[in-house]
């Protein structure tokens, strides 16, 4: 994990505690506070590089039918008569929100792959790609802020 | 212009809306066949493919996918249709098992097999799309 990974995931830890206990415990009374933006969020520079994050549970329960956010992990191996093993992954992460921009990237880093290893149903998604449409990170983030899939 | 970045993204989230989150049930949904597939090839290859969700919430009364891995990384994979088509698949492979170390109840779980019944290739996709077990 980067300097800015770590960097983001953590501001998302301080923010979620911040949020927690100066702002949201005095306004819910039968729940625990959720964070604040689950929707689809796109952003790109004048080259087409940029990232999209969102939650799977918050995107899943907006109330619209244009977001949707995904990643894909394929792993395959083959083992060849002398006994070698061949084995290649391939992630792709896509991304649409409420404008339907949508944004999508493909990388074959085993890395990238072993990043996505912790995702579950209401996991908060991160991914960066450049101009040409690799993915350059892949960031997972879980919390109890996060709402669940209706 | 920079796009702003996720670190600020993410506090002006936290701080600066009141999102207290309705559990509104639109959102983009898969409205696809999420039934439990098996596709055979001459050769003896093939695939089965399912959406976990979907296919415990759903009316089927035969049909189930899964994969286990042990911590000696054997991994097993079996999958069954509604017609009570089967296939199963094995390996001895610590690279397969950490696709299904990322197994989800609400996933898209495909596993591609060879003619000796090895598993080949897991993909495991994660989407809002997908349904979760309910």
């Amino acid at each position: 994990m980067n300097s800015r990974s770590i960097k983001c995931l953590a501001s998302r830890l301080a923010a979620t505690a911040a949020f927690a206990t100066m702002v949201a415990m005095p306004l819910v009374s039968a729940a625990g506070p959720r964070y604040g933006e689950p929707n689809v969020s796109i952003f790109t520079d004048s080259t087409g590089a940029g990232y999209a994050m969102g939650t799977l549970g918050g995107t899943r329960d907006s109330a619209d039918l244009i977001q949707r956010l995904s990643c894909l992990v394929s792993r395959n191996e083959t083992t060849s008569s002398s006994g070698a093993k061949t084995r290649t992954a391939s992630v792709t992460c896509s991304a649409r929100d409420t404008a339907r921009k949508t944004v999508s990237c493909t990388t074959t880093s085993d890395a990238m792959a072993n990043a996505l290893s912790g995702v579950s149903n209401d996991s908060l998604l991160e991914f960066h790609f450049d101009a040409a449409g690799k993915c350059t990170d892949v960031i997972v983030y879980e919390s109890t802020s996060l709402e669940r899939k209706s | 212009m920079k796009p702003i970045s996720g670190f600020s993204r993410a506090c002006i989230a936290a701080f600066g809306a009141l999102a207290l989150v309705s559990a509104a049930s639109a959102g983009s949904k898969f409205t696809g066949d999420g039934h439990v597939k098996i596709n055979r090839n001459a050769d003896g290859t093939g695939l089965a493919i399912a959406y976990l969700g979907m296919v415990y919430n759903g009316d089927g009364t035969k049909e189930y996918l899964g994969c286990q891995k042990s911590g000696k990384d054997q991994v097993f994979c079996h999958a069954r249709t509604e017609s009570e088509d089967r296939v199963t698949c094995t390996a001895s492979s610590s690279y397969l098992a950490l696709s299904v170390a990322s197994i989800s109840p609400d996933s898209r779980l495909i596993f591609t097999f060879n003619a000796k019944g090895v598993c080949t290739g897991i993909s495991v996709q994660h989407s809002s799309e997908y349904e979760d077990k309910q």
